[in-house]
């Protein structure tokens, strides 16, 4: 078991050595001249020298980069040009924004998705089969800052029943900050209405990425759950006389829980680059509004800096899945 | 050559009667597959002569006739310049659909390329040419591919660039694992007793074996690919106004949201259209090679 982690943590550091250098790559090499890009539209020759000699530009790329690995390594990842701030700091203050987006999604994700797939499961050819498998085959075709937009255009301009984006309304105050999530810290404060306003604006940044994501998941406990029903121990445990409930909650549940992890791990993924299209539709002050403003405002310091934060969140991830398979199912940890 | 010429058609004329008639015959047995792949063919059409399906302008100002809603004569609306929205939806065919066709393309080609060598290799090479596509599979490939797209300025080149980075390595894994199994066969074995060139025996004895599942693994990219290509179109990192690209066109009418709606819904709608169309049309071919090899 020790020498399984020791292997997969030297597994990261590999990978997480493979981004630097592409974003290395991406940031000294790439561009025609850094420091003429730096620089800006007609600054003279030797503007451009002289910032290149700030910049380091003159020195050996192996020197270069060492320098930009220690930086990595020490979390200093340069500063935003746009916001003048540096980067880390940046991310401290949008950071908490996006974590609650993505956690209460991935809640209310797991959750429909156990709920649907065993209903589908369970009453194979009815109506929420059919429905299950409609949804599976559409949701993957449409484009999520899409979907987004329709959510808007419909419970926005068409009903007036939902906000069209940000994180709260434009006169409201945030609440103290304790945890960063506005839900928790609004309670926290006691403060009701705030909380409500909080929950509101969630609704449809949340709605967003549960459907992107619900087709993949509700296909998967479907499948998972309709697999185990014809094994063994399901009819041994049946006909031992336990209940149906006791059957499916204890011993099929437990054992559909794997696949599912490594495919939601998977998942997530996909959910880092989906939050920059829903965050940049909804301006939800996040990291993903964050990114998406970079990008626009050309200023590459925060993306290559997001770039290598969310490769070391999702490797760390992936660790902590590959660590927690044998803790979930015994039968791993003897192959 | 000319006595091969005459006797041609001779010989055809039962063959395509036959043919012609299996066509009814299979739209009866498999609907899917004829209704999905004629769909795909319009598509391809028009995304290279798009002005046989719209004969408006797609380029210019007519500011009298701007954010109108869908009428007969402008059957998507027009966009804030007065352009008709649908005329841009159907010119936008080539350059979404394009860089989606070229991205699944190059990934395929050198994925295939690069799977089949790791695989007929074995040993050491095999264990590192699957280190590398490992690696590439175990970060947040979008995120990355923003990352190249960006630093590579942005433009239609540059997306083809950075998502092809990103999907080879997917088609070298599936590739490698089907080598794998092709090569223990008896044919492999004879023809290199032969002395066939590894290459020979590569493009010969191997890949062929391997189309079927490509076929469809390529198709549903397709549509796959066209939602990324799409979506960094969107953030402003793929093509630049005035092109009618899809992912611009949908952020160009986010702005109009409140009031006119058709401008960015009618572009979204042509994106899923044409991902189920390429969806639906792999799982076809897909359900028809399974019955064949059965």
């Amino acid at each position: 078991m020790a020498a399984f982690i020791v292997r997969r943590a030297l597994w990261a550091l590999l990978v997480i050595w493979a981004v630097s250098l592409i974003t290395f790559s991406l940031s000294h090499i790439v561009p025609a001249d850094p420091a003429a890009f730096a620089a800006g539209l007609g600054a003279t020759k030797s503007q451009i020298e002289s910032i290149r000699e700030e910049m380091g530009l003159n020195r050996p790329l192996v020197v270069q980069y060492v320098d930009y690995a220690s930086g990595i390594a020490r979390l200093d990842l340069g500063d935003s040009i746009r916001t003048r701030h540096s980067v880390m700091d940046d991310v401290r203050k949008f950071l908490p924004a996006t974590l609650e987006l993505i956690v209460v999604s991935f809640l209310i994700y797991l959750l429909l998705s156990c709920l649907f797939g065993l209903l589908a499961a369970l009453n194979p050819r009815s109506a929420i089969d059919l429905l299950v498998r409609i949804t599976v085959i559409s949701g993957s075709a449409i484009p999520v800052f899409w979907l987004a937009i329709v959510l808007q255009l419909v419970f926005y301009s068409q009903l007036g029943w939902l906000p069209i984006g940000g994180r709260i309304g434009v006169h409201d105050s945030p609440p103290p900050s304790v945890t960063g999530f506005y839900t928790i810290d609004s309670l926290l404060d006691g403060d009701l209405g705030l909380f409500k306003t909080v929950a509101v604006h969630l609704i449809l940044p949340v709605t967003t990425i549960v459907l992107s994501l619900l087709a993949v998941g509700t296909r998967l406990v479907r499948a998972t759950v309709l697999e185990e029903l014809q094994k063994p121990y399901v009819r041994v445990a049946a006909s031992k006389g336990l209940s149906e409930r006791r059957v499916l909650f204890v011993h099929v549940v437990r054992n559909t829980l794997n696949p599912i992890i490594t495919v939601t791990s998977i998942q997530l993924a996909y959910l880092f680059a989906w939050t920059i299209l829903v965050e940049a539709v909804f301006s939800w002050p996040g990291i993903g509004l964050y990114a998406y403003n970079s990008f626009q405002a050309v200023d590459y310091n925060p993306i290559m800096a997001l770039a290598i934060l969310l490769s070391v969140a999702f490797v760390l991830i992936n660790l902590v899945t590959d660590i927690l398979y044998p803790l979930i199912d015994p039968r791993i940890k003897r192959s | 050559m000319t006595a091969a010429e005459q006797s041609a058609p001779a010989l055809n004329t039962p063959a395509v009667s036959k043919r012609s008639r299996s066509a009814i015959g299979s739209l009866r047995k498999r609907p899917m597959l004829v209704v999905s792949g004629l769909l795909a063919i319009v598509l391809l059409i028009a995304a290279v002569f798009p002005s046989l399906f719209s004969d408006q302008p797609t380029t210019g100002l007519f500011m009298r006739q701007a954010l109108e809603s869908p009428s007969w004569h402008h059957p998507f609306g027009t966009d804030e310049a007065g352009r008709d929205v649908f005329s841009r939806v159907i010119h936008g065919i080539r350059y979404s659909l394009g860089m989606a066709l070229a991205i699944v393309a190059i990934g395929a080609v050198v994925g295939t390329l690069f799977g089949a060598v790791s695989g007929i290799a074995g040993g050491r090479v095999d264990e590192l040419m699957m280190r590398v596509v490992d690696i590439f599979l175990a970060f947040p490939t979008f995120v990355l591919a923003m990352a190249v797209a960006a630093a590579a300025g942005r433009g239609m080149k540059s997306v083809v660039i950075a998502l092809s980075i990103i999907w080879w390595p997917s088609y070298a894994r599936m590739i490698r694992g089907m080598v794998l199994g092709i090569k223990e066969n008896v044919w492999v074995e004879s023809a290199r007793s032969v002395g066939a060139t590894t290459p020979r025996i590569i493009f010969r004895h191997i890949l062929p074996f391997t189309s079927s599942q490509l076929n469809v693994r390529v198709t549903v990219d397709i549509g796959y690919a066209l939602v990324a290509v799409t979506s960094l179109s969107f953030i402003g990192l793929g093509a630049q106004k005035p092109t009618p690209e899809w992912g611009l066109l949908i952020a160009d009418g986010r702005q109009y949201v409140t009031s006119a709606w058709w401008y960015p819904i009618f572009p979204g709608i042509a994106i899923y259209v044409s991902t189920l169309i390429f969806s639906l049309l792999g799982d076809a071919i897909a359900e028809r090679s399974s019955s064949v090899h059965r």
